[in-house]
């Protein structure tokens, strides 16, 4: 067998300097071989990144190497001097992080940082450097290279930022790439994009790939190994095949149960009970215990072992420790073999091409409608020069019509900057519409003054995005939980307590929890909060602003399930803003996608799943990673990135990224053309 | 009643700050989210070591900010009182401030620090070092004796402070041993080995170094001018003692005065944005671009002016000395809010936007209250950080303007005038040190600790130190 390119033995990280220290990687080991890609996995806080920061040596100022060793190729890194270490990284070891907006040094051009790169590590000088340049920005998939290394970083997106910062990672040919969530701040567009390219690189160039992700269809998509992260421990690491198919740990399968595409439409989605336990406390037994459905007594008082299944599968559980090594997969215990298996492996459902025509729901043609939104639009004007003048306008929303039913989820999905926040918000008025009308039952909220605006603001409520930013830090949960009561002066001090109570356990908290402030709360306990909020003043419309999309896979699923718990039980309606798909499968009746300021396709769930008509829409859910090969869809890669809103393309504004493009898409704005039942496509390609 | 209570502007509104620290911290004791940083802060050695410091500054500024007048004759209605205020702080140093020497004196000296031709009794006229009135008047041969009775005294001094450290850890260890249920030798220990929670160690380590530094000084002073005398004959211990109190209330009235508008106009500035936003920056704006020696100058000649032409509303000089004062704080004020007021914009944009608030706005709650209950207790630790940080700097900015001629009245004891008067002290021949030295030692003793405190309180109240936010991964 030959030598492994990093082999990394028993390392432990701690971080120093709080009250006690937080274990944060405690006794990983792992085995990387050349040109191979190995994906670390785990939910948030788990160790992960620490343990890549580790190994490249770039640890914060509190984080210390405790024991263990590292070795690349012959190298053992942990040995080497900080001077030696710096020829390390770079030349042997590239690195990718999450955010390439805060990566990039915004005052040096591109060709500088990734110059800096080859002047540090290699011979290269003057316009050698400039040409090796442009060989890696032509490599990495950026068009008219040249002229673009003379860019700064704030003229170019998103994606073009991650392939420059993957083209300095690759300028020494590294051997050994650190990917820490390199797709995780991109779209679904772009995050295809990436993994294809990175794909494509370690092809070309035969290096490895250290790829650490906490979403399990980047890794099904593009991983040879799955290590799965948990508290700062490896607990299972196996092939990829191996892993999807077969996942031992009771983590691990949980893990794929709670994703979303994991249930089907009115199914419930496993849920992982409670949250990650801190780290700075000592374990005396198995650390997924406390949320283990499969607990033994055992469990708590002895760590398990590492029990090697076969030679591509090991796993840290007690259940496994009886079982022969070699055997492999049939040494799973009976009494779970029923667990692991088909809802494991179900994919996320992507549309088969031959499935039957949906059929759409139950409802009438025209069935009333909780809210009706026609020709909203929002612009922002933008302003330049000494006297404010307004020199363009950003179209943030343009034109955009939509309707949805009592007791109904509509999902508005697009990719990030097309407008589907400002949708929600300028539903709520928290943004004044510039044109259009918004109608709640029969009421114009439009023609309504502030006064009886604020009396309807009752009926329409939203949930946040991220939980930590939702809540006001200095309130406690009580607080909280009240500020819509008291601004609607509903009932007087003692019927709020009571109904914060009541509210607090309807979304699954205890009423003791209402002193305490928001600090103490985990994610998702904090978006439970803030969905009791929102229920607090009984709205008929919830709007939820990617609700689940800063929070962990079984974290996500808990949140999902209440939000579905409760609509069938409160009858209240949902407008769920997302651009995860998986989502909303589990969760949407129907759907409406936006491009840039404009819904290009909507209809019922099913019919815009599997039949997906606009060109737009069906890339974007070939972009969706799936677990399942069997089900993943041919990929229509979707090229360049969305547009301005300032300065949208003429005609159909999809045009320059459709494959299909005519000549009439360029001029003018294609029609609404119904396609099925209630399935309405805004696209020349049917007519 | 054998004096007359007199409250000066300046005092009043010391002790209505004060009163609303304390109405404050009863507020926060039983807010957990309030008192966190407080606990962190009191767990720092080194804020905690520095707040000694500032204790006895504090209490310093205190004493002499109870003013009464003394009365001199009469009974019932017909009672007159003293001209001059007396303060607690008088009263407590005694005689100190009253046994003025003819002239400049060293430290400790017998005689006066300049020949003067005496008449001796027989007669004959010499020039020599005349004795003092007051330091060193015990001994008959000061050549001889004086050596070993500043000895004697100074470890009489230094018995004094061990006796009293001695009684402090005493207290501070019951204390804690009643706390923490725990026998006394136990309590020690854990002192001792920076075991407790609040770092006793440090701040009977620091206040031993005061009471080590004050003890001697203070028994001296019985017998000695311990730091000398200056131009007009006055000790100028006493002198240093008295010039806190100025420096404190400059500091924290100038505070006073700028908190409201820096909090109210940088609130309003971010949270309402347009042309309320547009208004206040140009105001302040303008009012930066003005230098800020040149409004003071302006103001305080002004007033000089109007206590020129009005003698009559003056009871006392300390009535006219406290108006400058006040004055003098008020402006200061006006020109020192700017900083804090774009700090406080600039963080309520970025609040305003935060999804609390506009949860809060989707419930159609009023400007008034997000303003209250969502904006300003997120940026109160901006406001304090912004306060103790400030605070050395007002003391500075005393003594400067002072120097220049536009601070304090001139007859006003305080660290700047102090300093002025050092100018030409510097320039005689042999050098008279000893006036700014000691107006060095306590303002720069003053100032550090007020620093090195303001450090500690930036490290507790600081989010990104304190990771009071998200926990990162």
């Amino acid at each position: 067998m030959p030598l492994p390119l990093l082999q990394v033995r028993d390392l432990s990280t701690w971080l120093v300097g709080g009250e006690a220290p937080v274990r944060a990687v405690d006794g990983v080991s792992m085995t990387i071989n050349r040109g191979e890609t190995y994906a670390l996995v785990g939910e948030s806080g788990c160790g992960k990144s620490l343990t890549a920061l580790s190994i490249a040596r770039l640890l914060p100022q509190n984080g210390r190497i405790r024991s263990g060793t590292a070795r690349l190729g012959e190298t053992e890194l942990f040995d080497l001097a900080e001077t030696r270490m710096r020829e390390v990284r770079g030349r042997r070891i590239g690195m990718i992080f999450q955010e390439p907006g805060t990566s990039l040094n915004p005052v040096l051009s591109v060709g500088t940082q990734i110059g800096e790169v080859l002047r540090r590590h290699t011979p290269l000088r003057g316009v050698a450097i400039r040409r090796r340049c442009v060989e890696l920005l032509e490599a990495v998939g950026i068009p008219d290279a040249d002229r673009r290394l003379d860019e700064f970083p704030f003229q170019l997106s998103g994606g073009i930022k991650q392939r420059v910062m993957i083209a300095a990672a690759l300028a020494c040919d590294p051997e050994l790439l650190i990917a820490d969530e390199p797709t995780t701040a991109l779209d679904v567009t772009i995050q295809a994009q990436v993994l294809a390219l990175l794909g494509k690189l370690q092809a070309e160039r035969g290096m490895s790939i250290l790829l650490i992700t906490h979403d399990l269809a980047v890794v099904a998509q593009t991983a040879h190994k799955v290590g799965i992260m948990y508290a700062g421990q490896i607990i299972e690491q196996a092939t990829r095949e191996q892993f999807f198919q077969k996942p031992a740990h009771p983590y691990s399968r949980k893990l794929l149960q709670s994703l979303p595409s994991g249930a089907s439409g009115n199914g419930e989605l496993a849920v992982i009970r409670g949250s990650v336990p801190s780290m700075t406390r000592l374990f005396a037994g198995c650390r997924f215990a406390q949320r283990c459905d499969l607990r033994e007594p055992v469990c708590d008082s002895r760590m398990p072992p590492w029990v090697q299944l076969n030679d591509r599968h090991g796993v840290r559980c007690v259940r496994y420790q009886d079982s022969v090594p070699v055997a492999g997969a049939d040494a799973l215990k009976p009494d779970h073999a029923d667990e692991s298996g088909p809802a494991v492996t179900r994919p996320v459902s992507m549309p088969v091409p031959e499935a039957s025509p949906s059929v759409a729901t139950e409802r009438s043609p025209e069935p009333p409608s909780l809210l009706r939104a026609e020709g909203l639009k929002v612009h922002f004007p933008i302003r330049r020069g000494l006297f404010k003048r307004t020199v363009a306008t950003l179209k943030a929303v343009d034109d955009v019509s939509l309707r949805i039913g009592y007791a109904e989820c509509l999902a508005l999905v697009g990719e990030s900057g097309c407008g589907k926040t400002t949708v929600g918000k300028s539903l709520l008025r928290l943004l004044a519409p510039t044109a259009g009308r918004v109608h709640l039952e029969d009421v114009d909220l439009g023609s309504l003054d502030e006064e009886q605006m604020r009396a309807r603001r009752k009926d329409l409520q939203i949930v946040f995005q991220d939980p930590y930013a939702s809540l006001n830090p200095r309130m406690r949960v009580a607080e909280l939980v009240e500020e819509g009561m008291r601004a609607f002066d509903l009932g007087n001090a003692a019927w709020r307590s009571e109904r914060v109570d009541e509210l607090l356990s309807r979304v699954g908290l205890s009423a003791q929890m209402k002193s305490r402030y928001p600090h103490e709360f985990s994610g998702g306990q904090r978006q439970r909060i803030a969905i009791a909020r929102a229920l607090a003043v009984d709205p008929k419309l919830l709007i939820c602003d990617e609700p689940t999309s800063a929070l962990d896979v079984s974290v996500q699923a808990q949140i999902l399930n209440l939000l579905k718990d409760l609509q069938r039980r409160l009858r209240i309606s949902y407008l769920f803003i997302t651009h995860d798909f998986s989502v909303v499968e589990f969760l949407a009746q129907r759907i409406a996608v936006m491009y840039l300021g404009r819904i290009v396709e909507w209809g019922p769930r099913d019919a815009v799943l599997n039949h997906p008509r606009h060109p737009y829409t069906r890339a974007l859910l070939s972009a969706v990673p799936a677990i399942d090969e069997s089900k993943r869809r041919q990929a229509i890669r979707l090229e360049g990135e969305l547009p301005s809103p300032a300065n949208p393309p003429s005609g159909c504004h999809f045009h320059p990224r459709c494959a299909q493009a005519s000549d009439e898409c360029r001029r003018v704005f294609p029609e609404q053309r119904t396609v099925g039942e209630g399935h309405v496509v805004v696209c020349h390609l049917y007519r | 009643m054998p004096f007359k209570p007199v409250v000066l502007w300046t005092d009043a509104l010391l002790f209505l700050l004060l009163a609303s620290a304390i109405a404050f911290w009863w507020h926060a004791r039983a807010r957990p989210h309030l008192r966190r940083p407080w606990t962190k802060l009191a767990g720092s050695s080194r804020g905690m070591a520095s707040l000694v410091f500032i204790g006895f500054f504090l209490v310093v500024g205190l004493l002499d900010s109870v003013h009464f007048r003394e009365r001199i004759a009469g009974e019932g209605s017909s009672q007159q009182f003293a001209a001059q205020t007396r303060s607690l702080l008088d009263a407590i140093v005694g005689p100190l401030g009253s046994r003025t020497e003819k002239t400049y004196s060293a430290p400790l000296a017998t005689h006066l620090f300049a020949k003067e031709t005496v008449e001796l009794a027989d007669g004959a006229r010499v020039r020599t070092y005349p004795r003092l009135r007051y330091g060193g008047a015990h001994l008959s041969d000061p050549a001889s004796e004086w050596q070993a009775d500043v000895l004697r005294t100074a470890i009489a001094g230094l018995g004094v402070a061990a006796i009293l450290w001695n009684v402090l850890a005493l207290a501070v260890t019951a204390l804690v041993a009643r706390r923490s249920q725990r026998s006394f030798t136990r309590s020690w220990h854990a002192i001792w080995h920076g075991l407790e929670a609040v770092p006793w160690r440090a701040i009977l380590c620091s206040a031993g170094v005061l009471i080590l530094l004050l003890a001697p000084l203070a028994v001296l002073s019985t017998k000695y001018h311990v730091l000398g005398t200056d131009k007009v004959g006055q000790d100028v211990f006493y002198l240093t003692l008295k010039s806190i109190r100025t420096g404190l209330l400059i500091a924290t009235l100038s505070t006073l005065v700028m908190l409201p508008l820096a909090t109210a106009l940088g609130i309003m500035a971010g949270y309402f944005r347009g042309w309320v936003d547009d208004i206040i920056q140009y105001v302040y704006t303008t009012l930066n671009s003005i230098p800020g020696v040149l409004l003071i100058a302006a103001a305080v000649l002004m007033l000089q002016v109007y206590m020129g032409t009005h003698p009559e509303v003056f009871d006392t000089i300390e009535q006219r000395q406290d108006l400058r004062l006040l004055f003098l704080c008020l402006i200061l004020g006006v020109t020192s809010w700017t900083g804090l007021c774009r700090l406080l914009r600039g963080e309520t944009l970025k609040l305003r936007e935060q999804e609390y608030v506009q949860a809060a706005r989707a419930f159609g709650v009023s400007h008034v209250s997000i303003i209250s209950r969502h904006i300003l207790p997120n940026v109160m630790h901006i406001i304090l950080i912004a306060v103790v940080m400030d605070f050395s700097g007002l003391v500075l900015a005393e003594a400067v303007l002072s120097y220049v001629g536009v601070g304090v009245d001139p007859t006003m004891t305080s660290f700047g005038n102090m300093i002025n008067a050092a100018r030409l002290e510097m320039a005689r021949e042999p050098m008279v040190w000893w006036s700014l030295a000691s107006a060095f030692v306590f303002m720069l003793m003053m100032v550090l600790s007020a620093n090195l405190f303001a450090d500690a309180v930036r490290d507790a109240f600081d989010p990104r130190v304190n990771g009071n936010g998200r926990e990162h991964a």
